[in-house]
């Protein structure tokens, strides 16, 4: 099995089978358009990406090796969140900077399949939550005023009545 | 943690994209910044689109926030339209709506858990039309057909041959070669015949005569423009030398 050397931003290598590691389009572009070449040892740099979270990119893309490829976008279907695997909710019960980094890593790897799912577990932070436990959630100041924050409600505040 | 401020704006408005418009109103509320993001149009524009609510007029370059106010309004038109909670004592339940609903309209009526805005089938199939301008792939199927044996293949021909059954196509039929009295509805006005079979004639009707277009009326030599045709033929004598026939004379 071929396998491909990956340098996270951090300058560790890490040795990576090249179908694990085509699930990344970033990767797979790459490689279909320099070639590859058995005898070049020489790791591919990751700039953007350091070791533990390539670690936990490269542990997704291991377990999902076999999956399908990810369907099209489809702007008329209702986009859902509550789709996530058991396996998935359990590697992405991680601390809340981990996560943006995940999301960060996936969107530059281009990985959808992490990406979706990352996002996903971030919407559902969001879902069935108040604004104000949403600050709470994301540790965000409320930068409203008394007066714009009744306006701002009374905007809103079609969604609350039942 | 502010995803919002840690993540680059596509990424923060994909993930928002997940959200459904409750949540998003909710999230309108936490601060400026998810208020200006949450009420971008590209992400309410796809939510009032796949509910058929088009914008009835075209939004300022610089406009924000159209198409979350667009969705909104229909909504809370709706729930004018629609009564609050149907009461059981007005509309008695009939022993019909009690056995399986026979219309489209009691069966919609009767799945009384979708929202009324979102129709009863997911996948309506009545609008489903055999259209080569769609995207199909078509050579792609029956490519992918071939491969299976399903179409085409040299034993279904022979066993079609060898039974000797064919469908007969059911040939078209003028309507004066049939049984014209099985059209038992009553007639219109304008085709009630006699007894015999021809037409009553109405004279008492006046129809109006062929419109015939008046032939137009030459304007005056000053009133005309240069798109009618010239009151004199052009070129009655050759206002041109051709160097052959000069060479000749």
């Amino acid at each position: 099995m071929p396998s491909i050397k990956l340098s996270s931003s951090d300058g560790e290598v890490f040795s990576v089978e090249v179908e694990i590691a085509k699930q990344s389009n970033t990767i797979k572009t790459m490689l279909e358009d320099l070639g590859m070449d058995e005898e070049d040892d020489e790791a591919v740099p990751l700039p953007n990406v350091n070791a533990a979270i390539l670690k936990r990119v490269i542990q997704w893309c291991t377990y999902h090796k076999d999956d399908p490829p990810p369907p099209e976008d489809d702007e008329n279907k209702e986009k859902r969140t509550d789709d996530i695997s058991s396996w998935d909710a359990d590697f992405l019960k991680v601390d809340q900077g981990t996560l943006f980094e995940l999301i960060l890593a996936a969107n530059y790897l281009d990985i959808k399949g992490l990406l979706d799912v990352t996002c996903k577990t971030v919407a559902n932070m969001i879902k069935g939550k108040s604004p104000e436990e949403i600050r709470k959630t994301f540790n965000i100041k409320n930068d409203f005023t008394q007066a714009e924050e009744d306006q701002v409600r009374r905007e809103n505040e079609w969604c609350e009545e039942k | 943690m502010d995803f919002t401020a840690a993540l680059p704006r596509v990424l923060s408005i994909y993930i928002f994209s997940f959200l459904d418009p409750r949540s998003l109103c909710r999230c309108s509320q936490v601060s400026w910044h998810w208020k200006n993001i949450t009420e971008l149009d590209q992400i309410w524009m796809p939510k009032c689109i796949k509910l058929g609510w088009m914008l009835p007029f075209t939004p300022d370059p610089y406009e924000i926030g159209v198409w979350k106010r667009q969705y909104i309004e229909n909504i809370i038109t709706l729930k004018c339209m629609t009564p609050i909670k149907p009461k059981s004592s007005r509309t008695p339940r009939t022993p019909i709506s009690q056995s399986k609903p026979n219309t489209a309209r009691e069966a919609r009526s009767s799945s009384a858990s979708r929202p009324p805005w979102k129709g009863s089938d997911p996948v309506p199939k009545d609008i489903w039309r055999n259209n080569y301008l769609d995207n199909k792939d078509e050579v792609g199927i029956v490519k992918k057909l071939r491969e299976t044996g399903k179409y085409f293949n040299q034993e279904s021909i022979s066993k079609r041959v060898n039974t000797g059954k064919h469908v007969q196509i059911p040939r078209s039929k003028s309507v004066t070669t049939g049984d014209i009295n099985k059209y038992t509805g009553e007639r219109p006005s304008w085709a009630v015949t006699n007894g015999n079979g021809t037409y009553a004639l109405d004279l008492n009707t006046s129809r109006p005569a062929p419109v015939q277009r008046q032939p137009k009326a030459r304007p005056k030599s000053g009133k005309r423009t240069n798109r009618d045709p010239p009151v004199d033929p052009l070129f009655t004598d050759r206002p041109w030398n051709l160097i052959n026939d000069d060479d000749e004379c």
